[in-house]
Order: structure tokens, then C-alpha cells, then sequence
């Protein structure tokens, strides 16, 4: 609100008034989309981070490329238990470093509105 | 909860940042954003670093063909806690954390850079202000999934490192840890999943947004339409 304090008509003192208790409703709120974002990020995450973690981890020659991994995953196990094993974790507590630093980005640090 | 860990760090880090050097009218350079984004990454990595090992190990459990009727170690990430702490006690459940730290300070500060770097950028100028101008939502995108493909390559090294030793059987150290892997292939031994880790980045970066945007409106319907 750009508007000068001697212009403003009691209508928009009150929405003055009225938006400052609100402020940290919507950190609350920013908060709370924040996790939204990172539990998406990890639903789709997740599968990308297994196959990295399983190609860092094998013993040579287990695995000729990441599509192999993909396919030797979902053959034994499927998707569920094959590709997202382990997703319990960053959702409990790891929501990847990207992400988080992205939110908290996104709402600390802008230096414009973002418009879409 | 991670989100707030963060929110938390990046204050910090920016606090930091303005209290030892001089941020002019609220516009950070680009090494005071690099060194916000790597304290940033400390508290969050002193809560997380647990769960990172629990992560990794039930990530390469499934690959090993079970005897009929043998079960998988760990039941769940519970169960893998409970597992390491008897066995080796607070120090094999909190193993890695070094490494992680060595992997998400300097992973986030090259993170910030990128995105600051790329951002203004794609950031028109106001012709008469010279100030920055409304950032479009496609900018914002871009410069997410910029920055993490291009944090990788600097700590990739380092993540392979933490993810041998947060599987490994026994005691490793980490200095046998980088040794076995140089002996098994050299340099490009620490960069096998390089290309899944950057693939990650830019579909992550975009649900992330969808995420924040949809919860956001969401809220809007549930919250605010009774007022009116």
C-alpha cells in the first residue's frame, strides 16, 4: 500500500489495521505451502535420487546406465517398493536440499513479485 | 520440519551476511547470497543428516536377491535406526553428517549463486528506475532448475563419497572410503548417477512451485471466501 497516510479514507485505515495481526498468518501460511512444495518435490524426486544413490553405491559392472537401474528396480520390486523405497525418510525429514533452499528463496529473498 | 529449518538458516544467513559485510538497500551480491545459502545449510543439516543415512540404506536394500522365505533387513526407517544405534551406537547413526555438511554448504551456496546469477538475468531492468523490474513465474522456473542441476557438479564428488560410506558394512573412514573408490575406477568413479541427479532438478524444481502455488490457492478458497 503505496497510498499516502493523509489520503487514506477510515475505510482503508481499518484494512490497516486489520492486515497487521494477519502477517504472521501468512508466514504460517508460506510455511505450510512450503511443505507442500517439498513433499511434491520429493513424490517426484524420489525415483531420480534412488537410481543415483543405487549407480553411486553398486559394485562395477552391476549396472551399465541409469536406465538400467530403472528397469532392474521396477522388474523385482515395481514402482512403489522398487523405485520409492525409502521415501519415508525425506519425508520425515530430508526435504532435499534444493527444495527447501528454493522456498525459503522464493519467499526471503525476492526482490520483485512474481507474477505468472 | 525442513521448510522451517531452512526459513530459519536462510535468516541467519542473510543476518550474518549484513552484520560482517555491506548489503546496500537490500540487495545482496552474489558472494553474500553464496555465503547466506551455505550457513543456511548448517542447522538444516545438523536435523537432517540422520535421515539421510536411514535413506540410503533403505534405498539399496531391494537390490539383494533374498533367500525363499529370508526378510529384508530393515523393516522400515524406524526399524534402521534402532539396527544401527545397536550396533555402533549415536556415531553409526549420525554417519556421513560431515560429509553432508561438506556436500549442502557448498552445494547450496553454488545453489544461490546460480539462481541469483541466472534470475537477474532473465529479470527485465526498469528503463527509468534501473531498478529490477516484476519477475515473471517462467524466470523464477528457470532459474530453480538452473541452479540445481548446477549445484551437482561441484559436490557431486563429495555426495558419492557420503553415500558409500552411509552404506557401507563395518567402520569405514572416510579417507578408505575415497581411496576404494579411486582405486575402483579413478576420478570418474566419483560421478556414476550424475546424470539422474541433474535430471532430478528441473521436474522437482517445477512440482515444488505446482506445490506451493496449488496449497497456496487452496488456502485462499478454504480461509478467505467466507468473508464474503
Amino acid at each position: 500500500m503505496s497510498k499516502a497516510k493523509e489520503a487514506a479514507t477510515p475505510q482503508e485505515r481499518r484494512e490497516d489495521a486489520k492486515a497487521a495481526p494477519t502477517s504472521s498468518l501468512q508466514s504460517l501460511r508460506a510455511l505450510l505451502a512450503g511443505g507442500v512444495g517439498g513433499v511434491c518435490a520429493v513424490i517426484v524426486g524420489h525415483p531420480f535420487d534412488l537410481v543415483k544413490v543405487r549407480m553411486q553405491t553398486a559394485e562395477k559392472g552391476v549396472y551399465s546406465g541409469a536406465v538400467d537401474v530403472v528397469r532392474k528396480t521396477v522388474a523385482k520390486d515395481g514402482l512403489a517398493r522398487g523405485l520409492y523405497a525409502g521415501v519415508s525418510a525425506p519425508l520425515v525429514g530430508v526435504t532435499p536440499m534444493c527444495e527447501c533452499t528454493t522456498c525459503a528463496h522464493s519467499f526471503a529473498f525476492d526482490d520483485g513479485p512474481v507474477t505468472s | 520440519m525442513p521448510v522451517a529449518v531452512s526459513f530459519w538458516g536462510y535468516d541467519l544467513g542473510k543476518q550474518l551476511v549484513s552484520s560482517v559485510s555491506k548489503v546496500d538497500n537490500n540487495h545482496f551480491s552474489v558472494a553474500q547470497v553464496s555465503a547466506a545459502g551455505f550457513f543456511s545449510a548448517i542447522p538444516q543439516t545438523i536435523i537432517t543428516a540422520p535421515f539421510e543415512r536411514v535413506k540410503v540404506l533403505l534405498q539399496i536394500q531391494g537390490q539383494r536377491q533374498l533367500a525363499p522365505g529370508e526378510k529384508p533387513r530393515y523393516a522400515g526407517g524406524v526399524d534402521v535406526v534402532r539396527q544401527l544405534y545397536k550396533e555402533g551406537g549415536i556415531r553409526s547413526v549420525f554417519r556421513g553428517s560431515a560429509m553432508t555438511l561438506a556436500r549442502d554448504g557448498p552445494g547450496s551456496a553454488f545453489y544461490f549463486a546460480t539462481y541469483e546469477t541466472v534470475k537477474r538475468t532473465l529479470t527485465p531492468k526498469d528503463p527509468v528506475t534501473g531498478q529490477p523490474g516484476s519477475l515473471s513465474l517462467s524466470a523464477v522456473m528457470v532459474a530453480g532448475g538452473a541452479a540445481g542441476i548446477a549445484m551437482w557438479i561441484p559436490v557431486f564428488p563429495v555426495d558419492t563419497v557420503k553415500s558409500r560410506l552411509q552404506s557401507a558394512e563395518g567402520r569405514p573412514t572416510i579417507r578408505g572410503t575415497i581411496q576404494g573408490i579411486y582405486g575402483s575406477g579413478g576420478f570418474r568413479a566419483f560421478f556414476p548417477g550424475l546424470a539422474p541427479a541433474m535430471a532430478r532438478a528441473v521436474p522437482a524444481n517445477a512440482a515444488t512451485f505446482a506445490g506451493v502455488e496449488l496449497a497456496h490457492k487452496a488456502m485462499v478458497k478454504m480461509f478467505d471466501s467466507g468473508g464474503k
